[in-house]
């Protein structure tokens, strides 16, 4: 999924000058996975914002909805009744989500509520780890299933650092497995260790953010 | 925040209990409960857990004075962790208040077992002067 965290309050506070009719807008999809703004975030924000503004004497009416995807636009229409009845949007989806209702509402001001972060995966309640970097030249098949991309602090595609403590994590990290550790001992458990020592040539990054913006056109969908 | 230069005669405050934490001989205590000296508002839950952190704050944003969570006592959750969650979330919530400005001690929580009405409105009561000197929630001026 992916998965963002709230903005300081404070930057809330400050971008919402001069507004008075404020709509937080939240997706129901993996920023709700990630408890950072599904419903239940939404709901819980926007009180939050009215007290934070009222302490500074500013008062707001607050409007809440949550959509089931913002990076639909069959989607983001239900906010078409709302809109016009609101001068700023604060969006809790990822950074998709807050563009496609920027796009779709080009004359109000839409702002971020949250920071999107990565490309990641509950391991356990209140626990997300990235997973995947969207770097556009997946090597898991390389790599044992354990993306060194985004899971390697350096992203070294040719094995670990010197770095790599004694019990297994990484060295800027102490709670982050060194991902080329992990990588070793499962080649190890199915007895393939020599894989490890084919080389990896530099990737091609230009299939994803390092090649412009990516556009992927697929004739046989397309009207 | 507190604001010496504001008053409260009588603070408002809701108190949200877990209906395990009552004895089953007392009466739940249920909606306003106005007497000498406290303006409380009750609710029974099945479980403390039931709060959301979205809950707590409306009531706050509403117009509240302050909110009071009773808990069962720690390992003695009839669903086991319910309370455990519910401190957690209390805890989450006064962070919040505090970046908002508003206060953390606007939001508390207690922990009891065959609670009576009287340990209630005790408990109820024993915020009332914290809540004095904390000034009255600057949400009330919104016509709430």
């Amino acid at each position: 999924m992916i998965i963002a965290e709230w903005k300081p309050l404070p930057e809330l506070v400050e971008i919402l000058k001069g507004h008075t009719n404020v709509l937080v807008v939240g997706c129901a999809t993996c920023v709700a996975e990630c408890a950072a703004g599904g419903e239940r975030e939404v709901e819980t924000l926007a009180p939050l914002l009215q007290m934070a503004l009222k302490q500074e004497g500013r008062t707001i009416n607050v409007r809440t909805s949550t959509l089931e995807r913002q990076c639909e636009w069959e989607f983001v229409e239900e906010l078409a009744k709302v809109a016009p009845q609101v001068d700023a949007i604060v969006s809790l989806a990822c950074g998709i989500g807050i563009q496609a209702v920027a796009e779709r509402f080009p004359e109000l001001a839409v702002y971020p509520g949250v920071n999107t972060t990565a490309l990641a995966i509950r391991q356990e309640p209140g626990t997300w780890l990235a997973r995947c970097a969207a770097c556009g030249d997946c090597v898991l098949g390389e790599t044992f299933g354990f993306c060194p991309v985004a899971r390697c602090a350096k992203s070294l595609s040719n094995g670990p650092c010197g770095g790599t403590r004694k019990n297994g994590k990484c060295e800027i990290d102490e709670n982050i497995d060194c991902v080329w550790y992990q990588i070793y001992e499962r080649a190890k458990a199915r007895g393939k260790v020599e894989q490890l020592l084919k080389v990896r040539k530099p990737k091609n990054w230009s299939n994803s953010g390092h090649g412009g913006p990516k556009r992927v056109v697929r004739e046989d969908l397309r009207p | 925040m507190k604001d010496a230069n504001r008053s409260v005669t009588m603070p408002r405050i809701v108190v949200v209990y877990c209906r395990n934490a009552v004895s089953s001989a007392a009466e739940l205590l249920e909606g306003p409960y106005t007497v000498k000296g406290l303006n409380a508002f009750f609710a029974a839950l099945p479980c403390s857990s039931k709060i959301e952190p979205s809950y707590l704050l409306k009531i706050l944003a509403d117009g509240a004075d302050g909110v009071l969570v009773v808990a069962c006592p720690e390992g003695h959750c009839r669903f086991m962790v319910g309370n455990v969650r519910a401190e957690k979330r209390v805890n989450y919530v006064r962070s919040l208040l505090d970046k908002a400005k508003m206060g953390a001690e606007r939001l508390t929580l207690e922990r009891g077992e065959n609670l009576t009405e009287k340990d209630l409105l005790s408990l109820a009561q024993r915020r009332v002067e914290p809540l004095k000197i904390l000034g009255p929630n600057p949400m009330k001026g919104d016509g709430k």
